[in-house]
């Protein structure tokens, strides 16, 4: 039977994961900006998810919070989900092969990640103006990485420091 | 050359991605319509629930805030009315000690207004209260904005209201803040002016003008307008101000005609 062979712990972390996705970006993100900087949580699930669970769950929950997040702007719909989907499964191969056991390399690989996917995002939406995209890069990415990479760490450190396998 | 990540790299891997990576590439090269139609839909069912549950948070935390700015301004007002009610007092003991006799009070009928009269040029109202309900002749007429005319006809069951912007009609008022006297006129347009200021006297922009009580008509301290233009024009002895009338007279509906009681 092939119902038999369906991960329904999987299924339902997935679903909690985009719950997560759309109760931050309809309630909470403005309320958890610091200083007007934002944090980019569906990123931040997207590279944990890959570092935690791999390439394929990082492709997969990339693919979809990508979709989720193009709802809310349709004129782009499918190009975060396109970006985030390569993230995904980016973050997870590298998980999988570098030496990622530090903190301190995971919140670089957030930070990293996340100057990436604006970088790309931003440059399909401004049809590859380097002043634009320079611009949102230096004013809000870097500022938004650090944040982001920040929580990820913490997110990171509670994790093993109190051997949490919840959810992921 | 040695490649380590590339080890991880399997083919069935490759093809999860090119299956995402395609899906997502079909999204982007959606026509918008169909782009509109599909974010539409993953909304409806995904954020739409919680914007929903937002906006009731943010109504509720507005309605919060109102009711706190309500409750300090209530309790502004119970000690206004304290100090009132103290002046009251004094004023009514002040007035047995110089044995003033006597004191005013209101009697309210309430009316509504029943149609304009055509030969006056809507400078006149017929209204739905008359004889029978204890309106008589040259009772004043007011609204919830202010001084409106005085009734000039009483029949059985309505009367006929001068407004004050009939050329025939005056009041006699005064500047509220500094007690200066004058009579109100009627302007053309749906202006008044006070007259018979002397030049010099203090009237300014902004200055509310009530009923003086003077002339036995209308009683005091009924609201009539603000001052919109005071000016000495050189020649004249007496004071040029223009004043906007409190009561909108194009959107006249629910009236007062009230009865001044004199207490003994």
């Amino acid at each position: 039977m092939i119902w038999k062979n369906i991960d329904y712990l999987k299924i339902i972390n997935g679903a909690l994961v985009l719950l997560l996705v759309v109760v931050f970006e309809s309630l909470l993100s403005d309320s958890l900006r610091l200083a007007n900087v934002k944090l980019d949580l569906p990123l931040l699930l997207v590279v944990y998810i890959a570092l935690v669970r791999g390439a394929k769950e990082g492709l997969i929950h990339g693919f979809l919070i990508g979709v989720l997040i193009d709802v809310l702007t349709p004129y782009f719909l499918g190009l975060n989900a396109l970006i985030k989907t390569l993230l995904g499964y980016l973050v997870g191969n590298f998980r999988e092969t570098l030496f990622l056991e530090s903190i301190y390399s995971k919140g670089l690989v957030i930070f990293l990640a996340l100057i990436l996917n604006d970088l790309i995002y931003y440059a399909v939406y401004s049809g590859v103006d380097f002043s634009t995209m320079l611009e949102v890069i230096f004013f809000s990415s870097v500022l938004s990485g650090v944040y982001t990479s920040g929580i990820g760490m913490l997110a990171f450190f509670i994790r093993e420091r109190f051997k949490l396998r919840i959810a992921f | 050359m040695n490649r380590p990540w590339l080890k991880s790299v399997t083919f069935r891997k490759i093809q999860q991605l090119v299956f995402f990576v395609l899906l997502a590439f079909l999204l982007l090269i959606l026509p918008q319509q169909q782009k509109l139609f599909i974010s539409g839909s993953i909304l409806k069912y995904t954020y739409l629930p919680f914007f929903k549950f937002s906006q009731k948070i943010k109504r509720l935390t507005n309605v919060y805030d109102e009711n706190k700015k309500l409750q300090k301004e209530n309790v502004r007002l119970i000690l206004e009315n304290l100090r009132l009610k103290e002046e009251g007092l004094e004023n009514e003991r002040l007035r047995s000690l110089l044995d003033f006799k006597s004191q005013v009070d209101y009697r309210v009928i309430p009316a509504e207004v029943v149609a304009l009269e055509p030969n006056r040029k809507s400078n006149s109202i017929l209204i739905s209260v008359g004889q029978a309900d204890g309106v008589s002749k040259y009772l004043p007429v007011i609204n919830m904005q202010g001084l409106v005319g005085k009734v000039i006809e009483v029949y059985p069951r309505n009367s006929l209201v001068e407004l004050l912007l009939d050329p025939d009609c005056r009041v006699a008022a005064l500047v509220q803040r500094s007690r200066i006297h004058g009579i109100i006129r009627p302007q053309k347009g749906s202006s008044l002016s006070l007259e018979n200021v002397p030049s010099g006297e203090d009237v300014t922009y902004g200055d509310e003008i009530i009923s003086s009580g003077l002339g036995g008509v209308f009683p005091p301290a009924l609201r009539i307008g603000t001052v919109v233009k005071s000016e000495d024009p050189k020649p004249s002895i007496f004071k040029h101000v223009l004043v906007q009338p409190s009561a909108d007279f194009n959107s006249l509906e629910e009236l007062f005609v009230i009865e001044v009681i004199r207490k003994e």
